[in-house]
């Protein structure tokens, strides 16, 4: 890698552990080893004043709700950027489920310049990619096929793989986060008899101990999920996930069908792939 | 084919700028836009500034020097009855295309492709009485607020529009100012619809100015009316809600 690298994101895993954040931290770190990372900036932070004093920079895009609309213009027209994708930010209401085949009437989108001015548009799998390119037309829109993680994480999974302590019922995420639909869940196990436990932890590790311990996991969404990560880390543990299959992505990757040990070594062979794709989007 | 998009404004309107620029850049597809000209009739060095950080505007100098504006005063006139006039004067180098909207306007959906796919060689906007108080007497057939000069047979009907705008009489039968833009767009359509290819385009798609708005309409024109007098008023309409918190934060 020839050019720097700055880093925009809304949050970053020191601030917060979505999956947003911990799929960044992955690629972070890899930027960091290849000696391209400049910095790392929160979106709120960023004037238009950083922006020129930036512009011999390659800006790599997260998330970016937080950006201001003078800045998102003037990226568009001055800077090499790339807009790594974690869900819908080209519709005003960032959720493509409210409309039929995901197809977003046209007065719903919005950043549409942001989007075509972009070096790549990266998003997370081909259905995610799919939805996009339904919706913008773009050429430079590309995807990776699955979220990343650390090497780390992927010996935590290595380890939990034959855990003794399975419980013969599913677990469902105890969050507040309205997103995460923890009371349909729960609605829909007592519906289906479905045996479940409440499961949280705000520490990463020990969350995925604990989901290592049941039989499966039950995950429930209201939008078309971009992978999700806990689809992977619950196959990866080898335990089975039930979801709605049409709004889970990374169900129609050719890999899905895998498990365990199988499954961490086809994420990890993934992410290898896809930083190598990333590295040469950033300097395309 | 690239159009040019061309409007006026003066610092009296600059949330309506910022607002009408903001909507285009969020809305419109750049590769089909060669410019977005601004006449600057009065704009600050700031809102200049401001307008500088979107892609493709070209500020273009004009010997106007006005304030808001209330309606009908004779600043608000210089603006309004410059439009065709600094137009005409953006064609004097090349003809481009071009797309003349005013700035209290919003861009809710792109419109350049049904633009293009009409055979035409101006597009005016047809008045359309949805949105207008009960009562409201019409003075014209058309409205100034987006026309389209598609092709360079326009530039003799931009012409006559500009002459025709101080023939039209200033006030009405009851001693009221009325506009003399839009009749003056009106008559010299009469004069030149056997001269060339004029396509009406319905105000409610193109201009919308209904509070409640369909879903087919493409922009929104914040134009004053009983229920909204002042600037501020016309920007804090709830049809526009969204756009002021995206555009204005």
């Amino acid at each position: 890698m020839q050019e720097k690298i700055i880093f925009l994101a809304d949050l970053f895993k020191n601030q917060a552990l979505g999956g947003a954040e911990l799929h960044d931290d992955v690629v972070i770190k890899y930027f960091e080893k290849k000696e391209a990372f400049y910095e790392k900036i929160n979106c709120h932070l960023v004037t238009t004043e950083y922006i020129e004093k930036n512009l011999d920079k390659i800006w790599f895009i997260s998330n970016f709700a937080n950006l201001s609309f003078t800045s998102i213009a003037l990226l568009s027209k001055k800077a090499k950027y790339v807009i790594y994708e974690h869900d819908y930010k080209f519709i005003d209401v960032r959720n493509p489920i409210h409309f039929k085949d995901f197809l977003v009437p046209k007065r719903n989108i919005i950043n549409y310049n942001f989007y075509r001015n972009a070096k790549k548009v990266i998003c997370l799998s081909k259905m995610h990619r799919k939805i996009f390119q339904d919706n913008l037309n773009l050429e430079n829109i590309v995807n990776i096929n699955c979220s990343m993680w650390s090497d780390e994480d992927l010996s935590l999974f290595e380890k939990l793989q034959h855990s003794n302590n399975q419980k013969d019922l599913f677990a469902v995420i105890d969050s507040p986060n309205p997103l995460k639909k923890t009371k349909e869940t729960i609605v829909y196990c007592e519906n289906n008899s479905i045996p479940y436990e409440l499961i949280k932890s705000k520490k990463y590790t020990e969350f995925i101990s604990i989901l290592s311990r049941y039989r499966g996991l039950i995950f429930r969404t209201n939008h078309p999920e971009p992978t999700p990560r806990v689809a992977i880390e619950a196959k990866m543990l080898g335990i089975k996930f039930l979801s709605q299959k049409h709004l889970i992505s990374v169900a129609h990757e050719d890999y899905f069908d895998l498990k365990g040990l199988a499954m961490i070594e086809c994420v990890r062979k993934m992410r290898e792939n896809a930083l190598k794709k990333i590295s040469k989007w950033c300097n395309e | 084919m690239k159009y040019n998009i061309f409007t006026v404004a003066n610092e009296g309107y600059s949330s309506f700028l910022k607002m009408f620029i903001g909507s285009i850049f969020d809305k419109i597809d750049y590769q089909k836009v060669n410019k977005i000209i601004i006449a600057d009739t009065g704009l600050s060095d700031n809102t200049k500034k401001y307008l500088e950080l979107f892609p493709k505007i070209q500020i273009q100098k004009t010997n106007l020097s006005t304030k808001y504006s209330r309606i009908h005063d004779e600043d608000w006139k210089k603006n309004v009855y410059s439009k065709a006039l600094l137009m005409l004067k953006s064609f004097e180098q090349e003809f481009v295309p071009t797309i003349m909207i005013d700035s209290d306007c919003v861009i809710v959906e792109d419109f350049i492709d049904m633009v293009h796919e009409i055979d035409a060689d101006i597009i005016p906007c047809k008045r359309n009485q949805a949105g207008r108080s009960p009562g409201h007497q019409a003075t014209s057939s058309h409205i100034g607020s987006f026309f389209v000069a598609k092709t360079s047979k326009s530039i003799p009907f931009i012409k006559e529009w500009t002459e025709e705008i101080p023939k039209i009489t200033e006030r009405g039968p009851d001693g009221k100012r009325i506009p003399q833009e839009s009749p003056a767009l009106s008559n010299t359509c009469m004069k030149f619809k056997d001269k060339i290819k004029i396509f009406d385009l319905d105000e409610r798609i193109i201009a919308n100015i209904e509070h409640n708005p369909p879903d087919f309409a493409k922009i929104f024109h914040l134009k004053s009316d009983w229920m909204y007098l002042t600037i501020e008023k016309r920007i804090a309409q709830p049809r526009v809600s969204n756009y002021r918190k995206r555009y204005l934060k």
